[in-house]
């Protein structure tokens, strides 16, 4: 149950949802966005936060909207886990998307929560921040002073913490049509079906004809408090052999990258960095395997 | 015999998959207020003043209480067992704290309001001024002498401490080929049924009385408790049970918010609803588990085991009313199970920590007993070198022994141990396993068997306590030939209305569909004690058995004077009263049951009682509350078992453990409705897999809890949870008229120690042991680190 | 605060004015007496609460009620209404009866939901399947066993010949 009462908007477009925030933000009262609600009930229910308005994102028609545009994938910020999962277009060009949409919770969570929440949101555990860092992907943002661009990397700056003040809005994601040689896989680790990753990874893997790597990317969450992207060992990885010891090395890379694991009741930091090797390594084989 | 034994769905079935199953919170009251509990945010502290003015001034508050007024007003609850009682230390319990509080989440004020936002609003405007005082969550720290008293007043922590003791011991140990030392950990964690608790209070102020709809397992005691603690006339009192939403115990006794609920709509003159939040019930619902088993045990070179030394300490958190500290008693007096060990110890401390009270839950201490016994029996195996089922086959009690006497003075009633173990290694592939498991090994693969057995000892009968041995129940035809089933026995969804139903239409000779089961409201069910150690169905059922055959006996002598046979002569089935072989003299059962309403004058019934109803009050045989030679007493009458092979995988990356088998051979007697005591079994073994690998209640230092919601909590789905093959060995208990024992709880205790041998087993090429509990991924990952980097010569990789 | 919703419940059209910290499951029971949705955790993590939203499960405790205006919202009552032909059980609800799927049924009503989820989307599920599908919806009772049977029982069973009696 909320217990602190609070005032709700619905409006129907996003620059009235800005207008609403920026008003709320100048008045000097806490304000939130509601999406699916996945992450902002819960904690509502529980008294974690407790906003004196909410904006609700539900009533503007357009937000979840999927489409191609050039070598890009443009994905509304209110696609639900569900829409992504089950997208044709995403699955066909971006399928380390979809499996990772499809892996978050259960089919109810998925059913209702969305791209943009999770993004908004930030747990350190959530699935998909780890594979937009490692997609180089875009995120387009509305704020009172126009639009910008962010790269996701830019986005999850700390802990829970993201460079989006709270008046702006996300509205699309854009990831790149990954080309149909690219092996990919997003593998994570959980306590129990439908619960948050203790580590999560996502890998991309190109061969050239000869098995050497052509390009590889790896982006990993439970390592740090932020993503974690494996940048420093990917380029030098191209034009090795892949074979069992390149995985390994991808592997070793990712935990000498977990230096700053949050422990968590059940995962300790140094479990945690384990894992983070295990895990990377099982995204690199699924992700070779998948490699044309 | 048309009905028992056969695989009928439940008779509730229809209507809750339709969701017209009313609960508690479903029931609602015209103006009805809403009552909202301040909990303690501190682990201890003294309570240095409470201001409720604020709160009191919030709109839409009716009423506002703290202990003060609570002292005032009533009486402390009484303990539904108190620790007294057994030569313990006890408190006195108000529905409020008084001064002190003990555990985070200790009730310290309360509101009722118009509305449930209105409730908590004004109870967040409440400020309690603490003083904290110094806590102490762990056990054995609490035992020392410079440790923080919970309660001043004891001068220590121990609760109470009980020994058990029986043969020579110390000779046992002098004249032994082995001895071995082992301290084992169970972790705490709680049944969490998926309906949290709630109360809907009513005081009727013309009437003077009061009605209380609760989520319980208990009706009848709960009036009493509240009789007393209100200072109000029993009979003013009526409690009813609503559906209930599983309880697995936790709904057993009277919670400090059930009269607290009453009292408050007493003062207001309103009704008063109270549910109870997930976190509350994390907190402060009742928890259990926690114990630290140290033992000692002496055997022959073969295997026999000669003596056995145990000493357990129960952290049964800060007291309550609600009597879970009984589970450490009960874990001590199971002690040695199944197995014939007639030199035998075991010393029992009971500590107070600042933590959630304990509060019964499914396997009372049966399963830290079961857990014990398996580990013993595995350590003996791996020591003189022998199989794990090979042991436990030496030890156990013979089945030709029966009835047993432990040295608790648990009189273990009847069974076949040794097949049972037989049986269900043989339906496992026991004998075949080790081939799979090193071709899957050589895959880098590591699975393992394990074997376990649980004796679950049920029907507990307590002196002077409402944990009884008996139980009563009411059969009733109507003049259309209806029959109405009343039972002082109740079923917070474990399905036995539907297996008195069975029992009684069997009785009766009429179809399942014209019987009625009414339970859990004390102003139409017989008194009775409700459901609880699986005695329901073996005691709530054999009372309606009683009653039926009653019943039964005057509708064939009416019958059989219409058809002019006599009643031996006569067969009723479905409802037809036939002359056996003359298939057309017959008569209807309706028909009778109406001419025995309408006629009692006339020529069929005029020399019989009238009426068609019958009380009966059903006690079983074989407990015994007067001492022995030995100072022993029986509490309980009933002693299912369960013998239980556990296939895992481990993930030796990870340490995440895969339940890939569960198999057992289940005796309960007979079995009235397999669906169900199938149903019954595969939830427990769930349970106790979610204990032994997934949920957790964790402390910090200071008492904080640290898995408070379902989020952290985490309970298996299901994906962890595989479909565990039951086969039922029937071995008819001696003392109930149908050979019924305790079904429902059993399968909650085997998984501890089977799937920690089956996990020991595919961790074997490492030397992994395993003494604590939970098995998380973490700390099977940890061990296997551990024992590899030892230099225990096992650890090859 | 108080606002007003129109929204359709179980086929019928309703308007209602509610505080806007209501949850829906809240709303669904207390305010339109539809006690069948249940409510066990209020953090998402349970799924006694599940209803479908515009055609989709979710989870009530996770919507407000103000939030869901210009909704169609179906509980297990109404569900239960929909499937029923001259009044006997849906397939599905047979055969959670028929398996004993259930023993205290608080669960129950979300659970079945689930399951018509997944049945729609997959006719022919497998086991691993079916256990993914619920595993939004915890039961304390009955350890699974007896509720994924019933859905394979359904699965291999019930033909969806399209426009017939399907599983919607
Ligand atoms: C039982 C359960 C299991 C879960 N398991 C997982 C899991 O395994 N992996 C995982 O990643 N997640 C998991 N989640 C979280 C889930 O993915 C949420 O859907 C997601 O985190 C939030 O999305 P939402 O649309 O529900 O956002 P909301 O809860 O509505 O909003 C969350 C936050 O994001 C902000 N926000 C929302 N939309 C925008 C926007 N367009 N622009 C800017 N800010 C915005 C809001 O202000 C809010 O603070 C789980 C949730 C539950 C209840
Ligand atoms: S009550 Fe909604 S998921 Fe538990
Ligand atoms: S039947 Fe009780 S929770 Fe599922």
């Amino acid at each position: 149950m909320i217990r602190a009462p609070f005032q709700l908007h619905r409006p129907h477009s996003i620059d009235e949802a800005v207008r609403l925030l920026s008003q709320c933000v100048q008045n000097g009262e806490d304000v939130k966005l509601l999406a699916g609600g996945q992450s902002l009930m819960p904690s509502m229910n529980l008294g974690l936060v407790a906003p004196a308005h909410i904006v609700s994102l539900n009533h503007v028609a357009g937000l979840d909207s999927i489409r191609r545009d050039g070598d890009m994938l443009a994905i509304g910020a209110g696609t639900t886990h569900h829409a992504l999962a089950e997208s044709e277009v995403v699955q066909a060009h971006c399928p380390i998307l979809s499996e990772t949409a499809a892996c978050i919770g259960d089919v109810q969570v998925r059913n209702r929560g969305t791209l943009g929440g999770s993004i908004g949101h930030f747990d350190p555990a959530a699935d998909y921040p780890p594979v937009l860092v490692l997609l180089d992907a875009a995120c387009q943002i509305v704020s009172p002073s126009g639009e910008r661009t962010v790269a996701a990397k830019d986005v999850f700056v700390d802990y829970m913490t993201t460079s989006l003040s709270a008046d702006e809005v996300l509205t699309e994601i854009r990831v790149p049509v990954l080309p149909s040689d690219t092996g990919t896989a997003y593998v994570k680790f959980t306590r129990v079906e439908g619960g948050f990753a203790i580590v999560g990874a996502g890998a991309c893997l190109r061969l050239n004809p000869d098995n050497t790597c052509r390009s590889i990317r790896v982006g990993i969450c439970g390592a740090a408090p932020v993503p974690v992207r494996l940048t420093a060992i990917e380029d030098t990885l191209t034009g090795k052999a892949v074979d069992d010891a390149f995985v390994e090395m991808v592997a070793a890379a990712a935990y000498e990258s977990a230096h700053d694991p949050v422990a968590e009741l059940h995962a300790d930091a140094d479990y945690k960095r384990e894992m983070v090797r295990v895990f990377t390594r099982r995204a690199v084989k699924t992700a070779w395997e998948r490699a044309d | 015999m048309a009905y028992i034994g056969s695989a009928v769905s439940g008779i509730l079935d229809t209507k809750l998959v339709a969701g017209k199953g009313q609960y508690t919170a479903d029931v609602s009251l015209p103006d009805m207020g809403h009552m909202a509990v301040v909990r303690s945010p501190y682990a201890h502290a003294r309570i240095l003043s409470i201001d409720t003015s604020a709160a009191r001034q919030h709109p839409g508050v009716r009423i506002v209480a703290t202990g003060a007024e609570i002292k005032q007003w009533s009486k402390p609850i009484p303990h539904t067992l108190n620790p007294s009682a057994f030569g313990g230390k006890t408190a006195d319990i108000y529905c409020l704290a008084i001064d002190r509080v003990h555990y985070v989440g200790t009730p310290v004020a309360a509101v009722v309001a118009d509305t449930r936002h209105a409730a908590t609003e004004a109870a967040n405007l409440i400020e309690v001024e603490y003083a904290d005082l110094p806590v102490v969550i762990d056990a054995e720290r609490a035992l020392e002498p410079d440790s923080p008293l919970l309660y001043p007043e004891w001068e220590t922590n121990e609760l109470m401490h009980v020994r058990f003791q029986g043969g020579d011991v110390e000779r046992a140990f002098a004249d032994a080929d082995h001895i071995l030392d082992d301290t084992l950990r169970l972790h705490r964690h709680t049944a969490t049924p998926l309906e949290p608790r709630a109360a809907l209070a009513h005081y009727d102020d013309r009437a003077e009385r009061l009605t209380l709809w609760v989520s319980t397992q208990a009706p009848h005691p709960l009036r009493t408790t509240l009789a007393n603690t209100l200072q109000m006339d029993e009979n003013d009192i009526q409690v009813i049970q609503p559906q209930v939403g599983g309880a697995f115990g936790v709904k057993i006794p009277t919670y400090q918010e059930d009269p607290l609920a009453c009292l408050l709509s007493k003062r207001t003159g309103k009704p008063v609803k109270w549910i109870e939040e997930r976190t509350e019930h994390l907190m402060a619902g009742g928890h259990a588990r926690e114990q630290t088993l140290k033992f000692s045990v002496a055997c022959k070179a073969d295997g026999t085991v000669t003596g056995l030394k145990v000493r357990i300490i129960g952290d049964v958190g800060a007291l309550a009313a609600v009597g879970g500290w009984g589970m450490s008693y009960v874990a001590s007096f199971v002690v040695p199970g199944p197995y014939k060990i007639p030199n035998c110890e075991v010393d029992l401390s009971i500590v107070v920590t600042n933590k959630g009270p304990w509060n019964a839950y499914r396997g009372f201490g049966k399963e830290a007993a079961s857990f014990l016994m398996d580990r013993v029996m595995d350590r003996v195996a791996d020591t003189v070198q022998m199989d794990r089922a090979a042991v436990r086959l030496k030890n156990f009690v013979p089945k030709d022994e029966f009835p047993y006497v432990q040295i608790s003075g648990a009189t273990l009633d009847s069974g076949d141990y040794v097949k049972a173990l037989q049986d269900v290694m043989d339906k496992a592939g026991y004998h075949t396993f080790a081939e799979e498991q090193q071709r899957l090994r050589a895959q880098g693969r590591y699975i393992g068997m394990g074997v376990g057995f649980e004796l679950t000892p049920e029907g507990g009968c307590i002196p002077d306590s409402f944990i009884g041995g008996y139980e009563g129940a009411t059969v009733r035809v109507s003049p259309s030939g209806q029959v109405t089933v009343l039972t002082g026995v109740t079923s917070p969804g474990s399905g036995n209305e539907t297996g008195i139903a069975q029992i009684v239409a069997d009785a009766l000779g009429v179809p399942l569909s014209t019987v009625r089961v009414v339970q859990g409201d004390t102003q139409a069910c017989p008194y009775g004690l409700g459901n609880w150690s699986s005695r329901s169905l073996f005691m709530g059922g054999s009372a309606s058995l009683y009653a039926a055959r009653e019943v039964h006996h005057k509708v064939l002598r009416v019958a059989a004077s219409m058809l002019e046979a006599v009643p031996e002569d006569l067969n009723c089935e479905q409802g037809r009263i036939r002359v056996k072989g003359q298939a057309d003299r017959e008569v209807a059962f309706n028909d009778v049951a109406e001419y025995v309403h309408k006629r009692a004058f006339d020529h069929h019934a005029f020399d019989m009682e009238p009426g068609l109803e019958s009380t009966r009050y059903f006690r079983m045989g074989n407990i015994h509350h007067v001492p022995d030679d030995k100072g022993r007493i029986n509490t309980y009458p009933s002693y299912p078992y369960a013998a239980c092979v556990a296939v895992v995988e481990v993930d030796v990356e990870t340490g995440v453990i895969t339940l890939l088998r569960y198999v057992t051979v289940h005796d309960c007697g007979t079995v009235i409705n397999p669906l169900l005591v199938e149903g019954q079994f595969q939830g427990a073994v769930a349970q106790g897999l979610g204990g032994l690998i997934y949920e957790q209640l964790s402390y910090d230092d200071n008492g904080q809890l640290q898995t408070g919601t379902f989020m952290d909590y985490t309970l298996p789905t299901a994906v962890e949870v595989p479909s565990v093959e039951i086969h039922h060995q029937e071995v008819p208990s001696p003392y109930t008229p149908l050979g019924t024992k305790g079904a429902g709880e059993s399968g909650v205790s085997s998984p501890f120690g089977t799937i920690v041998s089956a996990v020991e087993n595919a961790l074997a090429p490492f030397g992994v042991k395993i003494h604590d509990t939970p098995l998380t991924p973490q700390r099977v990952w940890r061990m296997i680190q551990t024992a590899k980097n030892g230099n225990n010569g096992g650890a090859k990789a | 605060m108080q606002t007003t919703i129109q929204l359709i419940v179980n086929n019928t059209p309703c308007e209602a004015t509610v505080d806007t910290r209501t949850l829906l499951v809240d709303f669904l029971r207390d305010q339109l007496d539809l006690t069948g949705t249940h409510l066990g955790c209020a953090t998402g993590n349970c799924g006694a609460c599940t209803v479908m939203l515009d055609g989709l499960t979710v989870k009530a405790c996770t919507i407000l009620a103000a939030d869901v205006a210009g909704s169609t919202v179906t509980t297990i009552e109404g569900w239960t209404q929909d499937a029923r032909q001259s009044g006997d059980l849906h397939p599905i609800q047979a055969a959670f009866v028929k398996h004993h799927a259930l023993q205290c049924g608080f669960c129950t009503p979300g659970m079945v939901l689930s399951v018509q989820q997944l049945l729609k989307e997959k006719p022919h599920p497998t086991e691993a399947e079916i256990r993914h599908g619920i595993a939004g919806n915890l039961c304390r009772c009955t350890g699974y066993a007896s509720i994924v049977k019933a859905v394979q029982e359904i699965a291999t069973t019930t033909s969806l010949s399209p426009g017939g009696r399907g599983l919607g």
